[in-house]
């Protein structure tokens, strides 16, 4: 580029097509949608909502040079800006921060006159790098009478006025030699307002100075301008002053690398890790499965309520706070859902059937990687909004769009420690903040800590270092994800160990089939590496209301068990299903007794009694399944005087059902303003060329009013012969003129037929439509 | 990843110890002085990590990095960090106060941590036991006070140690006389750990002779004495032993029961009596104060009523020793025995105890009796108090009993029940004697010493006589019906009644229990206790016991 560019516009335009790719992949909210021409494009970049998105992407060395700019002119250097980051960085360093803020279009320019786009300087603060306004406009405000007494204290000529003082405070040497003068109290004052931030409480700034006041040293600041006060209680420290402080890093402490992670000592990261992923995975199926026989219900604000969450964090035995991200991750992972209609419950839908035939190592996978893409915060569960209200779990108040970039972020920062080292936290958050300060706003550190919290709760991490199951899954591959934890976990054992006192020890995870009989013959008592199971009679007879009869627990517990089976265990089988099934219930709609046997018998076998559906239960007693008035009915027209008894009460036992719900349809559009993809950042940069072609030819359109066909025809022959792109105004049958650059293949027959860069389709065009032609200029480059 | 080890540490701060495992032995050692013994069943203990027992630990000297290293080094599985790190808080929380004597002030308590300090001046709890701030680190405490501060520090979670002395009291000379026989090597590491410690509880298992480690303590402080026991029996059973283990005489030794009020250098009073009140005061109080006491003993410690604590609250200054062979408690006060009486100073190893052959496993039968229809009938309609007692009293039951004896004709039998129609009905279906609450003294003793020369095959005996020391032992035992007392209790009666027996031979213990009431449900209670303890138990039906 021989001459530099007098816009933001025309700087892009002079980028290659890659450049304007990575910019629109970098900056996507450009891109949605595409915009017609590249100065919408540029006048996008400068708006103040787009600006912040970009912002929040920056490190904080590229934040400080963000300060530098807007400290410098509306148009300063590339040289002014390494003079204000000062010593703490080097040129090199400070080049490269100012080439990452063009690529981003937040800069443009040469190096010799860089220019800030847009909004940057208003979203960038009022005090950029803790510095405060220039002296100009602190003391814009005063009046003549307060500039008299400054000029007076600082040794100017009374009239002197604003333009001296400021005269006076940009000039180093002399702005140096009052500082000299400040005493160790006052220049304590000013160091740490130098700090940063520059604003300071003071009583009563406002009033004018009067005698002994020459005691106070803040108040000797004051006289001499060095602070100055912006309302009755607060001071300011000038821009210049801050300056003259920090002295060679005019911008504070600038770090233009990230802090190093700082490893923490000891190991067992994996260990940890696999001991965390298979409790996570535990601890889903247990919730599932009590929630599949007792769902608790929807919130009507959506979500679960605190009563549900006590009671499955008792269940768990697991904090409630752990609750709430078994319930979302599960919910990400598609294994629980809310039933439809009015009264809806949460319920386990037919997903989760299928995770859990699968092995631990897998349903894991599937788990974490659900976390990873969720949009939600559930480490928020259970903390209260502005209003005082508890947020609840799967409730609409946990949603954050950003969730998933943050966490991909933080578990690439954790990645950098090599396998097995665990970063300390502090020196994690340090680096993630570094990455991204203005990332998160005021829950920034709060929320980074709950995804590490989480990822250490999920086994995604272990004693905070990033496990090898999760390095494989942050690279996209769940298979080995699953191969390494599988590696980890310790292999299902297929026994376990009978104590005499009826407690079952399994000292390990047992394989799947074995598990499952365990958990129905006996009720846990105990989880951790291993599970202590109690025998007792309620559980034996839920064991044999499933279908178990007493001699298949028998030999469960005979060739399962590793110790003798204790006679006492054997005893107790034998004895519940002694008593099983001798007391008998079922359904009967209505029934009939007669002291008289014999004549009970003559009814049931009467021809037309069928109807009833009458069944004997005892010599004395036989039901129907028909209702009662129907039976007196019946009975009288056979003949009989039958009589109606008052009601009693009976007891009807169900079986509990396994309840399931279908899953119901989700939108998958998550994530912040949807990522570009190369080949879609490709294509818009194509679209952007032609509108852009389009954009400029039709400000220079010449308006033709007398143009004959003729004339028209000529000249649109012509450029189908020479291929040539040509401007033409066209009027479409709705009477709507559209102005387009084609390139004209033939003409024939009172149609152009032509070809459409821009919409990249071919086009008839009817000639006596056509309003006005023209060449597109020559030195414009051509978009294929 | 496994390392194999014996351990598997649980979530719920459980640990299971698998016996057979090669290392069993090494880490049982290993977690003894901070874990609890929860039950142990043949073949997988359960221990359980509690803040009382890891306070425990650091007042005997164990720190954190310990206790970690050894949950870790045997642990099968990954220890889950977060435990880890909890053991280790609530460990550093002992110890960050400390009760001293300043030779200026008083009683003070002390701080190394300022902000430790801060909490609990402010805590409304602790704040009006303590007198003024004297420095950052100290303030002063009511000496009055000593015991209800340790009691609330406990409560706030930061117990304090107790390094503020005793008094001496007065002296009275007291030697052991060890005649032909020896003091155990436990035992004497029991009254070491204890003295060294001034004041705490020593943990031995039933039948470990805790009387004579009490008697070892006695000599040792050399002066007056004041033992507290559960009941009558209890006491004179203290008293023989004294007699015969010790310099003492019969003139040098008192009770102070409900029969007797005698106040000697060594005085032997019960919980009953100290706890009487009459008009809402406790008529005899002024015990504790009636001497210089040099030394309290508290039998039982586990059975401690509530308002001894309170008692012993003000005795602070005074050495207190605490004899039990469990500090888990049924009403959950363990804080108070730690706090009023002193962490625990000695843990007797159960199986060196075992393998000296000092308790013996016995073999425990359930026999289940089928009632009659008729019997069935009247459970059904009883009322719900009377109900255990329908069933506990089932005239079936005599029948079967009368088989058992039979089936034992060269062992002293006793059969006890709670019920005295019942218990008539014994012994006359047996021809045995009976003895219960109404049997004279002297009728007693007769009866005891015919059982223990064998004059008499065997004894029907009610629930009265299960405490009293003179019960001769027996090697078989029969139970038809039992008081619901505490589980200690139970394995207690079990105890004392399966004593090893000098030829060696196994004793057995019968509990004849009526199928589907209340009885049965009460008999799996035990049941499942004793195999805790690690009894085997079988159950029997009582037809194949009638049929030979």
């Amino acid at each position: 580029m021989d001459t530099p560019a007098r816009s933001l516009a025309e700087e892009l335009r002079g980028w290659p097509d890659e450049r304007l790719a990575t910019l629109l992949q970098a900056r996507p909210d450009l891109a949605a949608p595409v915009p017609p021409d590249l100065g919408v494009l540029a006048a996008r970049a400068g708006v103040r909502l787009s600006v912040l998105r970009a912002l929040e992407q920056l490190d904080a060395f590229s934040l400080a040079i963000v300060d530098a700019l807007v400290l410098g002119e509306e148009t300063t250097s590339l040289s002014a800006v390494r003079a204000l980051v000062g010593s703490p960085a080097t040129t090199a360093q400070v080049r490269a921060g100012v080439d990452g803020l063009r690529e981003l279009a937040l800069v443009w320019g040469p190096d010799a006159a860089l220019r800030l786009v847009g909004a940057v300087r208003e979203v960038a603060g009022a005090a950029p790098a803790g510095l405060g306004r220039p002296v100009a406009a602190c003391l814009s405000r005063h009046s003549d009478r307060q500039l008299a007494g400054l000029c007076d204290a600082l040794g100017l000529p009374e009239d002197a006025g604003l333009a001296g003082v400021v005269e006076l405070f940009g000039d180093p040497s002399r702005l140096g030699a009052v500082l000299a003068q400040v005493d160790d109290k006052g220049r304590q004052v000013l160091d740490s307002l130098a700090a940063g931030p520059p604003l300071g409480q003071v009583r009563d700034a406002l009033r004018p100075p009067r005698a002994g006041d020459e005691d106070s040293p803040v108040r000797r600041l004051l006289a001499r301008g060095l602070l100055v006060p912006v309302d009755s209680g607060t001071v300011e420290l000038p821009r210049e002053v801050g300056l003259a402080l920090r002295g060679d890093a005019p911008l504070g402490p600038v770090a233009p690398k990230p802090p190093r992670l700082e490893l923490a000592p000891g190991g067992g990261v994996d260990d940890t890790a696999a001991l965390a992923a298979a409790d996570l995975v535990r601890r889903v199926e247990a919730l599932l499965e009590s929630w599949s026989a007792e769902a608790p219900s929807v919130l009507r604000a959506g979500g679960l309520g605190v009563r549900d969450v006590r009671r499955a964090a008792k269940d768990l035995d697991v904090p409630e706070g752990e609750v709430a991200l078994i319930v979302e991750v599960a919910y990400a992972a598609g294994l629980l859902d809310a039933t439809a209609g009015v009264d809806p419950d949460w319920q386990p839908t037919p997903a989760y059937d299928s995770w859990e035939a699968l092995p631990p190592e897998q349903r894991w996978t599937a788990l974490a990687t659900a976390w990873m893409q969720l949009p939600r915060l559930p480490g928020l569960a259970g903390s209260r909004d502005d209003r005082d209200k508890v947020l609840a779990p799967l409730g609409p108040e946990l949603e954050r769009p950003s969730a998933p970039g943050d966490r991909r972020r933080v578990l690439e920062t954790l990645a950098e420690a090599p396998p097995g080292a665990a970063p300390r936290r502090a020196s994690l958050l340090a680096t993630l903040v570094w990455r991204a300060p203005r990332r998160g706003g005021r829950l920034r550190d709060l929320v980074l800590g709950l995804h590490l919290d989480e990822a250490e709760a999920l086994g995604l991490t272990g004693r905070g270092g990033l496990s090898g199951p999760a390095r494989a899954l942050l690279g996209g591959d769940q298979r080995a994800a699953a191969r390494a934890l599988g590696a980890l976990l310790p292999d299902p054992l297929d026994h376990v160990l009978v104590q005499p006192d009826l407690t079952v020890v399994a000292p390990g995870p047992l394989e799947r089939d074995l598990a499952r009989e365990m958990a129905l013959v006996a009720d846990v008592e105990s989880t951790g590496g291993a599970t202590v199971y109690r025998v007792s009679e309620g559980s034996v007879r839920r064991a044999l209301d499933a279908g178990r009869t007493v001699a298949e627990l028998q030999e469960l517990f005979r060739s399962r068990s590793r110790t003798p089976v204790p006679q006492s265990l054997s005893y107790l089988l034998e004895d519940v299903s002694r008593r099983h099934g001798r007391l008998r219930a079922g359904p009967a709609t209505s029934y009939l007794r007669c002291d008289d046997e014999a004549l009970l018998t003559e009814v049931l076998a009467h021809k037309r009694a069928g109807a009833l559906r009458l069944r004997r239960l005892a010599p004395t007693v036989v039901v129907s399944a028909v209702p009662v008035n129907q039976v007196l009915e019946d009975l009288r027209g056979l003949g009989y005087a039958p009589a109606a008894e008052a009601p009693d009460g009976a007891l009807l036992l169900a079986r509990p059902e396994a309840r399931r719900t279908p899953a119901r349809p989700r939108s998958n559009r998550y994530g912040e303003a949807g990522a570009l993809g190369p080949e879609q950042a490709a294509l818009a940069v194509t679209a952007l060329r032609a509108g852009d072609l389009a954009a400029r030819a039709a400000r220079r359109a010449p308006v033709t009013t007398s143009s004959t066909t003729t004339d028209t025809l000529a000249f649109l022959q012509d450029a189908a012969r020479e291929r040539r792109q040509v401007w033409i105004g066209y009027v479409d049958a709705q009477g709507r003129s559209t102005s387009r650059v084609v390139e004209p293949r033939s003409v024939e027959g009172g149609y152009v037929a032509a070809y459409d860069h821009l919409r990249q389709e071919d086009r008839t065009f009817s000639l006596h439509r056509v309003t006005g032609v023209a060449d597109v200029e020559a030195d414009e480059p051509v978009a294929r | 990843m496994t390392t194999d080890g014996p351990l598997i540490v649980q979530s719920d701060k459980t640990l299971l110890l698998e016996v057979d495992h090669p290392l069993a032995a090494e880490c049982r050692q290993s977690i003894a002085p901070f874990a609890e013994l929860e039950r142990s069943p043949e073949h997988v203990h359960t221990y359980r990590l509690t803040p009382l027992g890891l306070w425990n630990a650091r007042a005997a000297g164990h720190d954190a990095e310990q206790v970690v290293d050894a949950l870790v080094r045997y642990s099968r599985y990954a220890v889950p960090h977060a435990l880890l790190v909890d053991v280790a808080d609530t460990m550093d929380r002992y110890g960050r106060l400390r009760l001293e004597l300043d030779p200026v002030h008083g009683l003070v308590l002390r701080t190394t941590d300022r902000a430790v300090l801060e909490e609990v001046v402010r805590s409304k709890k602790v704040s009006p036991m303590l007198g003024a701030r004297l420095d950052p680190e100290t303030v002063l405490a009511f000496a009055s006070e000593r015991g209800r501060l340790k009691q609330a520090l406990l409560k706030v979670g930061w117990p304090a140690e107790d390094l503020a002395g005793y008094v001496d009291g007065e002296a009275h000379e007291i030697a052991m006389k060890q005649d032909g026989w020896q003091l155990r090597d436990y035992q004497q590491l029991a009254v070491d750990g204890f003295w060294h410690g001034g004041s705490g509880v020593v943990v031995l298992p039933c039948g470990a002779g805790k009387t004579i480690v009490g008697a070892a303590a006695m000599a040792r402080a050399g002066a007056t004495t004041l033992i507290l026991v559960t009941n009558t029996v209890s006491g004179r059973q203290w008293k023989s032993e004294l007699l015969k283990r010790t310099s003492l005489t019969e003139e040098e030794i008192g009770e102070y029961s409900g029969e007797k009020k005698e106040i000697k250098p060594v005085t032997i009073a019960t919980y009953q009596v100290m706890t009487t009140r009459r008009k809402g005061e406790y008529v005899h109080l002024e015990l504790f104060g009636a001497r210089d006491w040099g030394l309290v003993v508290y039998d039982e410690v586990h059975l401690l009523p509530a308002p001894v604590f309170r008692m012993t609250a003000d005795l602070q200054s005074r050495r207190r020793l605490g004899l039990t062979a469990t500090l888990v408690r049924e009403d959950g006060r363990e804080g108070d025995v730690f706090s009023l009486i002193g962490p625990k100073r000695y843990d007797a190893p159960w199986k060196d105890i075992e393998s000296q052959g000092y308790i013996a496993p016995a073999d425990c039968t359930e026999v289940r009796v089928t009632m009659t229809d008729a019997e069935r009938l009247t459970y059904a309609t009883a009322e719900p108090e009377e109900r255990y007692k329908v069933g506990a009293t089932a005239h079936t039951k005599i029948a079967v009993v009368r088989k058992l004896v039979e089936t034992h004709p060269d062992d002293q039998v006793l059969v006890i029940g709670a019920y005295l129609d019942q218990l008539e009905e014994l012994g006359e279906a047996l021809d045995m004697p009976i003895i219960q609450g109404s049997t004279k003294n002297a009728e007693r003793q007769r009866l005891f010493e015919l059982f223990r020369t064998k004059q008499i095959p065997g004894l029907v005996v009610s629930k009265v006589a299960n405490f009293s020391i003179d019960l001769p032992e027996a090697s078989v035992a029969v139970q038809v019906s039992g008081t619901f007392g505490s589980r200690q209790e139970e394995a207690q009666r079990l105890g004392r009644v399966l004593r090893p027996k000098a030829d060696g031979r196994t004793a057995h213990f019968y509990s004849v229990v009526s199928r589907d009431t209340l009885d049965q449900d009460y008999a799996a209670h035990r049941q499942r206790f004793l195999a805790e303890q690690g009894y085997a138990y079988t159950i029997v039906d009582a037809d194949d016991v009638l049929s030979g």
